[in-house]
């Protein structure tokens, strides 16, 4: 029980104090902001407990079970807010098809649909801001972190056996 | 190994079965679907009957009870962490983008780039794929909604958590 208790709490506090200083300044870039506020959050809470005698006794399994328990979730919740950021296309269609019931859509309302809700530039910005690409006098080039990542998804695509998408 | 570990790292068994499994279908039936559908259940019941089989063990009954929802919930983590992972290959730009850049020798024009991913070949992929899994179809020119039900639910689920994480001038 304490340790769903505890990982709750280090979740509801890190999301709650995301609520507060997104409203106050919301980060260049996001994800990463989570990531942090949500490794950091934990670390306080747990000096403080140890530091004014609140911590209960814990096995180090009960310890690792935590971690199992609240890293995941903290890396599912930034991948889930990642889909906040951008509109997904996907998403995008299928509600605009699910407006429309059984009239349907054609291929040029869809299209149009699509042009006023996505940002593709905002896309390369993004990515220029996470380090990954570099733009310079109008040229995109890749930066070393970024083929960092492109090839870790270039073996993963051969190792899955999954299509080039996009 | 005492029980408490092997309840600890269920969730580590089960992702792993999820991806040993994923891979074996993917490779043999070349499905990507299926593979991903397999792997999860296959998955889940590993971590399932690993937690079951050393849930005697635990002190109380609160703690016998209190351990599913921890397991599941690190299984349901890892496991979204994952699918995640295989389906930015499959539909995200950005990855798409810097896969392509690997590729080139030198900088590339932004306005070739936004020409390539142009929004006509966005969204002509992504009705193949909702075709093909069968979430819409075509008949007399227009394209319907079948099954794509689950969504729908996640595309309203995302409009309401932006409402409440986002501020509202974003």
């Amino acid at each position: 029980m304490a340790v769903l208790v505890i990982a709750a709490l280090f979740f509801a506090t890190s999301f709650l104090l995301q609520l507060v200083l997104w409203r106050i300044r919301l980060p260049k870039t996001q994800v990463l902001a989570i990531l942090l506020l949500y490794l950091f959050v934990p670390i306080v809470i747990t000096i403080a407990a140890y530091a004014f005698g609140f911590a209960p006794h814990l096995s180090a399994a009960e310890i690792v079970r935590i971690c199992v328990v609240y890293v995941p979730v903290t890396l599912a919740y930034s991948a889930f807010y990642a889909a906040l950021e951008l509109s997904s296309p996907t998403l995008l269609i299928i509600s605009r098809l699910a407006g429309s019931k059984e009239a349907g859509c054609e291929r040029a309302e869809l299209l149009e649909h699509l042009r006023t809700k996505l940002e593709i530039a905002y896309r390369f910005e993004l990515l220029e801001n996470s380090g990954l690409i570099r733009m310079t006098d109008g040229l995109v080039e890749i930066t070393p972190r970024g083929r960092f990542y492109g090839e870790v998804f270039e073996y993963a695509s051969r190792v899955f056996g999954l299509q080039k998408g996009g | 190994m005492s029980s408490a570990w092997l309840t600890t790292l269920a969730p580590i068994t089960g992702i792993v079965v999820n991806a040993a499994l994923q891979l074996l279908v993917a490779h043999t039936m070349r499905r990507t679907g299926l593979a991903i559908i397999i792997g999860f259940v296959g998955g889940l019941a590993a971590t399932l009957i690993q937690t079951a089989s050393n849930i005697s063990q635990a002190t109380t009954l609160a703690d016998a009870i209190a351990v599913w929802p921890v397991v599941v919930l690190s299984y349901l983590g890892l496991s979204y962490n994952y699918w995640v992972f295989i389906n930015l290959n499959i539909t995200s730009l950005r990855i798409r983008t810097l896969r392509d850049l690997l590729h080139q020798s030198q900088g590339v024009p932004l306005s070739q780039l936004t020409a390539q991913y142009s929004v006509e070949e966005m969204l002509d992929r992504r009705l193949e794929r909702l075709e093909h899994g069968k979430q819409i179809a075509y008949a007399d020119g227009r394209w319907q909604l079948v099954s794509g039900r689950v969504l729908l639910l996640l595309h309203r689920t995302l409009g309401v958590m932006r409402a409440i994480v986002l501020p509202a001038s974003k």
